[in-house]
Formats: structure tokens, C-alpha cells, sequence
């Protein structure tokens, strides 16, 4: 095993760059409205209508999800390589600085109706991050040998939260408005259902959940902390969602049916 | 960080020889996946096991490498990559040097981990026993009640940054799985997708 520079996460990246800038005055509510091939190909803060601010935050995000091992002189002269990027507080300062130089005031200061305040931002930037890394796992996934493998997954909590959402019961609900009784269980407290199932869309429906974001893979809603991680056959089988032999069909993007 | 894995060679020659004989690049994604899928339960086993050291809100770093850990299938073996500017010197270790500015900033409180010394804007540089720092600045605090003015103090002088041209780590090797602990679950993976082909009539 030897240690090297970072190779690019492309299908992350890949996510990440179809989307365009919109600058926009509609509510969250109001835009969850819109085509989610819009929302899909969309950089969007609800009521931010700076295209210069939303750029720099943009620029953040990829360079969060995107650094380098680049090279400079170390202390005693020599070259040393280092990790080039950013994170998300530095991407913070950046973007309140701007918004700083450009006069902007806010109706609310401090609160998340602010675009300069902290929550505001981490919010944009770690939801941006977290759906870019969401899909290109998901996308990694669809491999047929890895879905032949890992036929199934379980939601799991990645990050805790001093308020939890009842992951569980939204979970039940999405495998009910699934329109199927198979393939997903809640089995002592487990919440597994087959890779591509409906249930996962259903999960981060935002008409199902207004919190939802639109994608069927983590972090489904905002600032949700939660994540997925792969159940093999065995233990799919175990569990009563699927057989030794039938195969899930790989799916594309929808920004990719899209392009397609 | 990213490694380039050929695990067969720390397989038995017995195994080394199934896969081969299997056609070893078509499992490939198989052993990957599982490698993966092993860091991915690392980190987030790391990230329960490591608080923000001054306490304070949870930055959640070892989710963070978690989500940023990716594969790339080879023709002789795989790359996993941790996509995360912090994974490599938490792993390795090492003397960090500031990039952008002459000094580092080391938070000294809760309050001011995970942020940058530019968000406060009542910071001001100070020495405080031959050590640089960035501490508050002096300033009177004034509450107030129904009637008015309530209390009056001051606020300052706490230290919220001790600077330093340069920091060395040491190197956290628990934020990844042995290279045996590796190899082991793409072998199990890669026997395991075998048999069901063998099973299928497919091998």
C-alpha cells in the first residue's frame, strides 16, 4: 500500500459542475415547486439573488471536494508536498468578506434568513458538499458486480444531533409511499431496503418531507447527518428483502437522463 | 490521500490463485467495494472516538473523511482516495506551515475551533509570556433590563488564538484499517461473489 496524491472524486465533481448559478428570490418552498431538473442543474440559495456571492460559495464547494498535493520549499530548503484545499470555514470567511465589501445588510441579522451568517452558510456549503460526495458514492455503487454484492442498504447516523429528526418513522412512511410491500424492512430497528428501491427517492421527497432534498442518496434532508452504508446479499437475504439471485438494475442520474 | 491497493499479494497463494484463475480484474469492483466500505465504517468509528479536543460544537471530521472516500477500479488492482484536505496529516503526521498568511492559528477555546481569526472582529494581537496570541479585546459589556441600563462590566483579554510559524502532529494511525484487516474483507468479498457465480452455474 503506498500513499499518493488524491485522485480526483469525479462523479462528485460531476455533480457538482452541470450545476449554473441562480441567483433567486423564491422561498425554499417556492422553489421546491420547479422541475427537479432544474433544482438539479441549479446552484441556488433561497432568496439570494447575488450572483457574485453564490459564485464564490460554488467556487467553495469544489474546492473543498477537490484538493491537491502540490509542492514548495519546506523550512530546510528542500521541496515537500503538502495537501492544497479548503474548508468550510475558510470558505465562510471568504464568502462574508464579500458579502462584507458588497454592503449587504441583513432583515434578520445573525439568524439563517441572513446570507453572511454562519448558519447560513455552513448550511449551503455543507449541503453542496454532502450531495456531491452522496451522489458520487451512490454512483460508484451502481456498478452491476458491486450491486450483485451489495444488493441492499441500511440509513445509518453518521453525525449526531442535539435535535434528531425520527429517521425511523420517516423511513416507514417512505417504504409505504413506495407503492411496494417488499424489498425494504425495519427489522429490529434496522432501516434497510434494496439499492435503487423507490423507497429512497420517497425518503428525500420534498412533497413527502419538507425538509427533503430531492435525491435518493444521503443527506436526503437538510443538515440531517445521516448516511447509508452497503448490506450484502447474505445479510439481505437474511433479512427477508431479497434472493440469492435476482439483480438490481443500475440507474442513472437524473441529471443524467438529462443529458442523455 | 489516496493508496493504490494490490491486495493480492498479501492473499495466500491458494486464494491469490482463485481469483486468478476467476478472472481477477472482473472482481476488481468487488474487493474495492469492500475496502471501501471498510474505511467508510473506520471513520465513522474514529469520528465517535474523536471530539473537537477543546469540546465545543463537533466539526465531525472522521464523517467528513468518511464522505469524502472514493474508489477507482484499475485493470491490476484499485485506488482508494480520501478526498479531504486534512486526511493526509492527520494520518501521516507532520510539521504544518501557514499557507496563506506568516502564522497559524491555534485555537485555545471552544468558541474558536473550527472558525477563522477573521470572523471575530474584536481580536487583537497580544505576547502573552513570549508567546504570541490573538486575544479580546478590552471593551465594556452593558446589559440591560426594563428600566434601563441593568449591569455594567468589561469583557477582554481572553485568549482565543495562541500563533505559531509552524505545528507538528503526530500521525493518528487508527484512522485507517490495517493493510491485513484490508486484505482480509477483499478476500472474504471476492470468495464470497465467487461461490454465488459458482452457486448460479455462472462461474
Amino acid at each position: 500500500m503506498t500513499l499518493s496524491s488524491p485522485i480526483p472524486f469525479r462523479d462528485a465533481l460531476k455533480r457538482h459542475d452541470v450545476r449554473q448559478v441562480l441567483p433567486t428570490n423564491m422561498t425554499t418552498a417556492e422553489l421546491r415547486e420547479l422541475d427537479q431538473a432544474i433544482l438539479d442543474r441549479s446552484f441556488w440559495s433561497a432568496q439570494n439573488t447575488i450572483t457574485s456571492a453564490l459564485d464564490e460559495l460554488k467556487s467553495g464547494v469544489r474546492e473543498i471536494l477537490n484538493p491537491e498535493t502540490k509542492t514548495r520549499l519546506g523550512a530546510d530548503g528542500q521541496p515537500e508536498s503538502y495537501t492544497a484545499g479548503t474548508d468550510v470555514a475558510t470558505v465562510r470567511l471568504k464568502a462574508k468578506e464579500l458579502y462584507r465589501k458588497l454592503g449587504y445588510e441583513a432583515e434578520q441579522p445573525g439568524t439563517i434568513l441572513d446570507h453572511s451568517s454562519d448558519a447560513r452558510i455552513n448550511l449551503v456549503v455543507k449541503t453542496n458538499v454532502e450531495v456531491a460526495q452522496g451522489y458520487g458514492n451512490w454512483r460508484a455503487s451502481q456498478d452491476p458486480a458491486i450491486l450483485d454484492e451489495w444488493p441492499a442498504q441500511e440509513l445509518i447516523r453518521a453525525e449526531e444531533r442535539d435535535q434528531k429528526r425520527d429517521w425511523l418513522q420517516r423511513f416507514r412512511l417512505a417504504g409505504q409511499m413506495s407503492g411496494r410491500t417488499d424489498g425494504w424492512t425495519v427489522e429490529g430497528g434496522r432501516m434497510v431496503a434494496l439499492k435503487n428501491h423507490p423507497l429512497w427517492e420517497r425518503l428525500g421527497d420534498p412533497a413527502l418531507f419538507e425538509d427533503g432534498l430531492g435525491n435518493p442518496y444521503p443527506p436526503f434532508a437538510f443538515n440531517s447527518g445521516m448516511d447509508v452504508q452497503d448490506v450484502d446479499r447474505d445479510q439481505a437475504m437474511a433479512l427477508g428483502i431479497i434472493d440469492r439471485d435476482t439483480q438490481i438494475e443500475p440507474q442513472q442520474g437524473s441529471f443524467e437522463k438529462e443529458a442523455a | 490521500m489516496a493508496f493504490k491497493v494490490n491486495l493480492l499479494d498479501r492473499a495466500t497463494p491458494a486464494v491469490r490463485g482463485r481469483i486468478q484463475a476467476f478472472g481477477g480484474g472482473n472482481l476488481n469492483p468487488v474487493m474495492g467495494r469492500a475496502v471501501l466500505n471498510l474505511m467508510r465504517a473506520n471513520f465513522l468509528k474514529w469520528n465517535g472516538a474523536n471530539a473537537n479536543k477543546l469540546g465545543g460544537p463537533r466539526t465531525n471530521l472522521g464523517a467528513q473523511f468518511m464522505r469524502s472516500t472514493n474508489l477507482l477500479i484499475l485493470a491490476d488492482g484499485f485506488v482508494v482516495s480520501v478526498n479531504h484536505v486534512a486526511a493526509r496529516q492527520r494520518y501521516e503526521g507532520g510539521t504544518i506551515r501557514p499557507q496563506r498568511s506568516k502564522l497559524l492559528t491555534i485555537p485555545a477555546i471552544p468558541e474558536a475551533y473550527g472558525k477563522r481569526a477573521r470572523e471575530f472582529n474584536n481580536l487583537r494581537f497580544a505576547v502573552l509570556n513570549g508567546q504570541p496570541a490573538l486575544i479580546e479585546a478590552d471593551a465594556t459589556k452593558v446589559g440591560f433590563g426594563k428600566r434601563g441600563v441593568k449591569n455594567k462590566g468589561s469583557v477582554g483579554g481572553k485568549v482565543f488564538y495562541w500563533l505559531a510559524k509552524s505545528v507538528t502532529q503526530t500521525g493518528d494511525k487508527s484512522l485507517l484499517p490495517s493493510e491485513q484487516g484490508m486484505t482480509d474483507v477483499a478476500v472474504q468479498a471476492a470468495d464470497s461473489f465467487m461461490q454465488r457465480q459458482e452457486q448460479r452455474g455462472q462461474a
